[in-house]
């Protein structure tokens, strides 16, 4: 707890980065340059239909490390892996925004808010997570019908695990 | 005395059968005049307004009577962001929410339920705070009363003594509204409570002997609140941190962490909101830090109670 000493960079928390992903994602920002306590970080994402993959993350390797700017030029990286990943016929998977303890319902006694051939718009909410006491309503991001749900109600999720598989509509 | 008054009696009079009839104690004497005898009953809106100068909340108060549950209500009005700051007050709730699973209820008029809404940036990144906004508030204001520490039982809970005194419960809506619940034991006597909560459970009646004014814990809460999130919730300031680690009431004391994989116990060298627990393994002897996110639930042991194989 000494924050007057900010010589040595801190440890960078991967699940801040991944916060931090998701904002950009939830508001369209396709650029973010963060420069905290010795540590420098760059993301860039290429479009929203993109979800992932095409951010480039220079997390702290070492309090000296300012990586060469052609190493994380935007879409350097990004573009190489193909960028269609071809139609996938399992449909698409709403994952969950934050780590947390999963519910399915507001309450135990009330129905959940989906099952399998729900038809959802994408601001249904589809699940609420926990995490330190906070209730969390996650919203679908996509319209369709539910065709899987992937967890259990009480169980505990990670950042960007897959929640609920649907046919977008 | 009445006649001294002149003209302005009538005003005063009406003013007076309105307290009266709004249920203030007032007691009347012939020749000595009026004296104020005690707080209304009911939860008096305007005399939680009365030049309550608040930065965000309770720009708009609403008392209600019976509802479903304060936090539902608060969050309904979401959506809309003008309603930022409108705190929601119930004298009882069908539907109160605790925990999970659990329902949160009280006798009509011996609490405070109270739900506020505010639309903070980015709530996702302030889930650690937004806890501890409620929690700090309300220690503080219990404070206040019972001129005693109160301690706070990770990550929210308000305790004297380890009996419970208030729950908070956070929801976080879709268009980034939060509303922060808050359940608070004020007038509440044992003789009200269910057998076995009475052993678990206090409130500021208790703790003070005295018959509490509602209003006036509702007005102090309001302002604590509207200082921590207006002040507290800045990423750079760790001044909810340090009052939040303040009246923990964990550290230095065995605690059973429950984590995904299991549990374990250990004893809390160091408790911080953003980083977690710190905690020296009973078993093993080493230290070790969980991050806040990954605790399911903590509790605190006892030191006799240790022979629970689970450890």
């Amino acid at each position: 707890m000494s924050e007057e000493t900010p010589k040595q960079p801190v440890p960078v928390d991967v699940r801040a980065i991944h916060q931090l992903v998701r904002l950009m994602k939830r508001y369209d920002v396709t650029a973010m340059d963060i420069d905290e306590g010795g540590n420098k970080i760059r993301l860039r994402r290429r479009g929203p239909e993109l979800p992932s993959g095409s951010y480039v993350v220079n997390a702290p390797i070492a309090p000296v490390a300012q990586l060469a700017p052609s190493l994380t030029a935007p879409g350097l990286t990004a573009s190489a892996p193909a960028p269609a990943p071809a139609a996938v016929p399992t449909g698409s998977v709403i994952e969950s925004p934050m780590v947390g303890t999963y519910y399915s319902a507001s309450s135990p006694d009330l129905p959940p808010f989906v099952s399998v051939g729900s038809v959802i718009r994408a601001d249904s909410t589809v699940c609420v997570i926990e995490a330190m006491k906070v209730f969390t309503d996650i919203p679908a991001g996509v319209a369709g019908t539910v065709i899987e749900i992937l967890v259990k109600s009480g169980q505990s999720v990670e950042f960007g695990q897959p929640l609920l598989r649907v046919n977008p509509a | 005395m009445w006649s001294g008054l002149g003209p302005e009696m009538s005003v005063v009079r009406a003013d007076l059968g309105e307290l009266i009839a709004f249920g203030y104690e007032i007691e009347e004497h012939p020749l000595l005049g009026v004296a104020y005898r005690g707080p209304a009953h009911r939860l008096c809106p305007d005399q939680i307004e009365h030049e309550l100068a608040t930065k965000v909340i309770g720009r708009r108060i609403a008392v209600w009577d019976r509802v479903g549950s304060t936090n539902d209500l608060a969050l309904r009005a979401a959506a809309s962001r003008a309603n930022e700051g409108l705190v929601v007050l119930a004298e009882s709730q069908t539907q109160g929410r605790g925990r999970r699973g659990r329902s949160w209820s009280a006798p009509h008029g011996t609490s405070i339920l109270m739900s506020i809404l505010i639309f903070p940036a980015e709530p996702l990144t302030l889930l650690d705070r937004l806890t501890a906004v409620g929690a700090v508030a309300v220690a503080e204001v219990v404070e206040e009363w019972i001129r005693a520490k109160a301690q706070i039982k990770w990550p929210n809970d308000v305790r004297i003594h380890g009996k419970k005194v208030a729950g908070i419960l956070v929801e976080v809506d879709r268009t980034g509204g939060v509303v922060i619940g808050i359940g608070l034991n004020v007038n509440v006597t044992s003789t009200d409570l269910p057998e076995e909560l009475r052993d678990t459970t206090t409130s500021l009646q208790d703790l003070t002997g005295t018959l509490v004014d509602r209003s006036e814990v509702a007005r102090a809460l309001i302002h604590r609140l509207d200082y921590w999130y207006t002040q507290g919730l800045h990423p750079d300031s760790d001044q909810l941190g340090e009052a939040w680690k303040l009246r923990s009431e964990h550290v230095g004391h065995l605690v059973r962490v429950e984590l995904e994989e299991g549990s374990i116990c250990g004893r809390v060298v160091d408790i911080d909101l953003k980083a977690g627990l710190l905690l020296e393994e009973e078993a093993t002897g080493a230290t070790r830090r969980i991050p806040s996110v990954m605790i399911r639930s903590l509790s605190p042991q006892k030191l006799v109670e240790v022979v629970d194989p689970g450890c």
